[in-house]
């Protein structure tokens, strides 16, 4: 890396750590998942049910031949169902998509009410979470940042998905 | 570790744990009795080890084999004797080696300390032997071939039995940067052909380069000149090869006998007639050595997940044959497709039999672990017996292989500390004093049977009936009503374990519940039979292969469920009217017996808040279609006939109440992934030929679940 200790700064800049993530749009906030994470994004499909399963598992699909589990991340997030968006039909349903994110070793989809596109955020953007967040649990919160005076909560995948205590807590 | 040697870690450690194997068993058997063979073909064994630990870098293992060795040698020699304590020392040897092995398959590298251990084993040595033997590797650069008296023995044995000896001096390039390699590609090349009996200068020192451009190889072998020359002769830098006629001095016999004044003329007549050890297999090689390539296992398993991907779609591509047929009638182009799809069915169909028989491995790479085990067992617990072995060579997919140990060592385990009594009980018992354990395998039409019996003392029922009351686990009726094999069967039960002192053996009370749960777990049945003072047998029914399996598809609401067939008893169709209620509980008369039905539905809910609605949006039209039509059936439920699935496992039976039945396919099992877990009531999924899924149906959790909401432990039979 051609840079000087001291650097004029320019070359600082230009090498400044930036995280990709895919934000999308869940009971009207913003939220981000880092791109590395991410597998596809996909239409909602079909889900099969399986009884007996976590209240916040919608069902599997089969993904070209692969089985993957969709989760519902509202109720995964204890958000609130949203009523309006569901009877909203049409445009709100059609915007929905399902992001296919690796976790251990396999893929699990989360639904969520829209994507918005992939963004770039510099790690200087990013805030460690305080009490910022309040709809939702700070464990599950990487980081806030800020995009063009919209924040955007940062999802930590792995303790998102992490079984046990978060689905009983949901 | 030598850096350079990396690449082939994992075949030197795949060899290794072979070799280390085959020396368990080798030793096992030496233990019964010893013979020239199956010392020779121990001592190659070690011998091979230690050329593959020194050649890895891995000194101190080579040390520790290289002292093992040394003791087989003595013993080949017969200057030593096999007793239980040396048998001990080896096993311990043997244990060390795959501690190290162990270690580096983690890490690459071991720190295990084994200097002690060795020279141990080397003191074991000197002191068993009474008398220092003759150097064991006689370097000679003279002409004539300078050998021990065991390889001299080999060779008149090898004569006796219609072998040809040859002497081949093969020459490498002088320029040659391998010539070790080619020294021992040309020893492995000889092998396949014939015995090597003996090398100048030694294996050891062909391996190290420690010769110049030549060397020699004393083969015994029933095959022709040429076919030695081209094995040696196709190996490149190799420029010359000469082969001739060799017989051993004729002094040698006597002075063998001379030197080992026990070893009388009967007996080296009486091992002269006998064939030498494993290179018989290979020498009387009338018919070839089957040719084999190593495969990397994943490669298997990858193959048969997409035969299963492909029998997925040969059934999706019969049932559009049948729509198209159906839309289009008698048409050449319609039968031509018809019978192509027939074509690829087939095909498909015996592909995935070659790949299944691809993975299939002799049951005896489980067996195997078991006699050292059960040794050390019978050491422990003080007790008597033979471990009898049969039908080891079945075959069954690697899949099942490797999930069928776990439950057996917990019955082996099982048979000895609980069934097997004491000797001196046996003795009081009038039964012998030594016990027996069989474990036997074999196929049964599509299915292997494993069988794990022992002649101790049995399951008594009234015992059991007994201690299933004093462990709470039903009341005094209850067990009363138990008939004696569902009181022998109460060995199944969770929290049951009768054993009257707790050992470390077993008798912790979670043994056969968890080895029935993992068996079914498999799609295995496990039935027992028990005479009390006579023995106990458990039989363990297998399918061939956990990927892909028959089922019975049945539609419950939206939902397709795939019941495995070899749970499915029968399906019936019953009359609204036929059905009683029997405290609560719906019940049909079955051919004289009560069987309980109860609804898939029920017992398999759907969370309220997976809603539909979210389905609604894509849900084709056909769905809801079909969805009316089965709402007009429910709602005529009192006069339509009920379709029952008869689902039972051993004794345990009852009815499913489904909507419909689909029909039987075979469906490739997937797993709902470790995210989902376990959900009681279902084993997996699978693809559908239209793609859709369905949820595969675990018939033990059912009958649990159903058992659970009848509040009662449930006796349906």
């Amino acid at each position: 890396m051609p840079l000087t200790t001291e650097g004029k700064g320019i070359g600082l800049e230009a090498v400044e750590r930036e995280l990709q993530l895919v934000a999308f749009r869940l009971a009207k906030e913003t939220y981000g998942i880092d791109i590395a994470a991410i597998n596809e994004i996909i239409r909602p499909q079909e889900v099969t049910h399986v009884p007996r399963s976590a209240e916040d598992l919608e069902g599997i699909i089969n993904l070209r031949g692969k089985i993957v589990p969709i989760v519902n991340l509202r109720r995964r997030l204890g958000l609130p169902e949203n009523e309006d968006a569901r009877d909203g039909g049409g445009t709100l349903a059609s915007s929905r998509r399902v992001i296919v994110v690796n976790y251990d070793g396999s893929l699990v989809g989360l639904e969520v009410d829209s994507v918005v596109g992939v963004l770039r955020l510099p790690e200087t953007l990013i805030e460690k979470p305080a009490e910022m967040v309040e709809s939702v649990d700070s464990e599950f919160v990487l980081g806030v940042g800020k995009h063009q005076d919209e924040l955007i909560i940062l999802l930590n995948v792995e303790t998102v998905l992490k079984p046990s205590d978060a689905a009983e807590r949901a | 570790m030598n850096e350079e040697m990396r690449p082939f870690l994992q075949v030197f450690l795949q060899e290794a744990n072979e070799q280390i194997e085959l020396l368990e068993q080798d030793i096992l058997k030496l233990e019964q009795e010893s013979s020239p063979e199956l010392l020779q073909e121990i001592f190659r064994a070690a011998h091979t080890l230690k050329g593959a630990a020194r050649a890895m870098g891995y000194q101190a293992m080579g040390e520790l084999t290289h002292a093992l060795e040394d003791l087989f040698d003595l013993l080949r020699n017969r200057q030593i004797e096999v007793t239980p304590e040396l048998v001990d020392a080896l096993f311990q040897g043997l244990d060390a080696l795959k501690a190290m092995l162990g270690d580096i398959a983690d890490s690459g590298t071991t720190q295990q300390d084994t200097s002690a251990f060795t020279a141990q084993l080397r003191a074991v040595a000197r002191c068993e032997a009474s008398t220092t033997v003759s150097p064991q590797h006689p370097t000679s650069e003279g002409e004539e071939l300078a050998l021990s008296e065991s390889t001299l023995e080999a060779c008149q044995q090898a004569l006796a039995t219609g072998h040809a000896l040859y002497r081949i001096d093969v020459f490498v390039a002088p320029d040659s940067m391998l010539k070790s390699v080619r020294a021992l590609m040309a020893l492995q090349g000889l092998e396949t052909v014939g015995a090597v009996l003996h090398t100048r200068p030694d294996e050891e020192a062909l391996e190290n380069e420690r010769f110049e451009t030549s060397f020699t190889v004393l083969v015994a072998t029933t095959q022709t000149v040429e076919r030695l020359r081209t094995e040696v002769e196709r190996i490149s830098e190799i420029t010359e090869v000469r082969i001739a006629p060799w017989m051993p001095p004729t002094s040698a016999q006597s002075q063998t006998a001379a030197e080992h004044p026990h070893l009388n003329d009967t007996e080296v007549q009486a091992t002269c007639r006998e064939v030498p050890p494993k290179e018989s297999g290979t020498q009387t090689a009338a018919s070839p050595q089957p040719q084999t390539v190593r495969v990397d296992v994943s490669r298997l398993d990858n193959l048969m997940n997409l035969i299963g991907e492909l029998v997925i779609d040969r059934t999706r591509i019969a049932q559009l044959c049948a729509q198209i047929g159906h839309q289009l009638g008698n048409d050449a182009t319609v039968e031509h497709l018809q019978e192509v799809a027939v074509h690829i069915a087939r095909i498909t169909d015996q592909l995935q039999d070659e790949v299944m028989k691809a993975r299939m491995l002799p049951i005896e790479n489980v067996f195997n672990r078991f006699p050292r085990m059960m040794r050390d067992l019978a050491k422990r617990l003080n007790k008597e017996f033979q471990f009898e072995i049969e039908g080891k060579e079945t075959e069954l997919d690697r899949s099942v292989i490797e999930a069928i140990g776990d439950p057996l060592i917990h019955m082996l385990r099982n048979s000895v500390d609980h069934g097997i009594e004491p000797p001196e009980e046996r003795e009081r018992l009038g039964k012998p004093r030594s016990g027996t354990v069989w474990l036997r395998a074999r196929h049964q039409e599509n299915h292997i049977i494993i069988e794990v019996e022992d002649d101790g003392r049995g399951i008594d029922p009234a015992k059991m009936r007994e201690a299933a009351v004093k462990k709470g686990l039903m009341s005094r009726e209850a067990a009363h009503r138990l008939s004696d094999r569902e009181a022998i069967n109460l060995i199944f039960a969770s929290g049951f374990s009768t054993a009257q002192q707790v050992s470390d053996v077993s008798g912790r009370g979670v043994g056969m519940d968890i080895v029935r749960s993992n068996l079914q777990r498999l799609g295995a049945t496990i039935d027992i039979e028990s005479w009390v003072g006579k023995g106990t047998r458990f039989c363990i029914r297998l399918p061939l292969t956990l990927a892909i399996i028959r089922s019975l598809l049945v539609r419950v609401g939206e939902a397709v469920y795939a019941i495995p067939l070899n749970s499915v008893a029968e399906t019936l169709r019953v009359a609204p009217r036929s059905v009683r209620s029997v405290r609560r509980q719906p019940t049909i008369l079955l051919r004289g017996e009560t069987l309980c039905l109860a609804h898939l539905q029920s017992l398999l809910p759907v969370h309220a808040k997976q809603s539909p609605k979210a389905l609604a949006v894509v849900r084709s039209e056909s769905m809801h279609q079909l969805q009316r039509k089965e709402g007009a059936v429910h709602s005529t439920v009192g006069l339509e006939a009920l379709n029952v699935v008869v689902v039972g496992l051993e004794r345990e039976r009852m009815g499913l109440i489904v909507d419909s039945f689909i029909g039987e396919q075979e469906i490739v099992i997937k797993t709902l992934g470790k995210f989902i877990g376990d959900v009681q009531g279902v084993s997996g999924a699978t693809i559908l030929g239209d793609g859709r899924m369905a949820l595969i149906l675990d018939v033990e959790g059912i009958l649990n679940l159903a058992n659970h909401k009848r509040g009662v432990k449930a006796h349906a039979a």
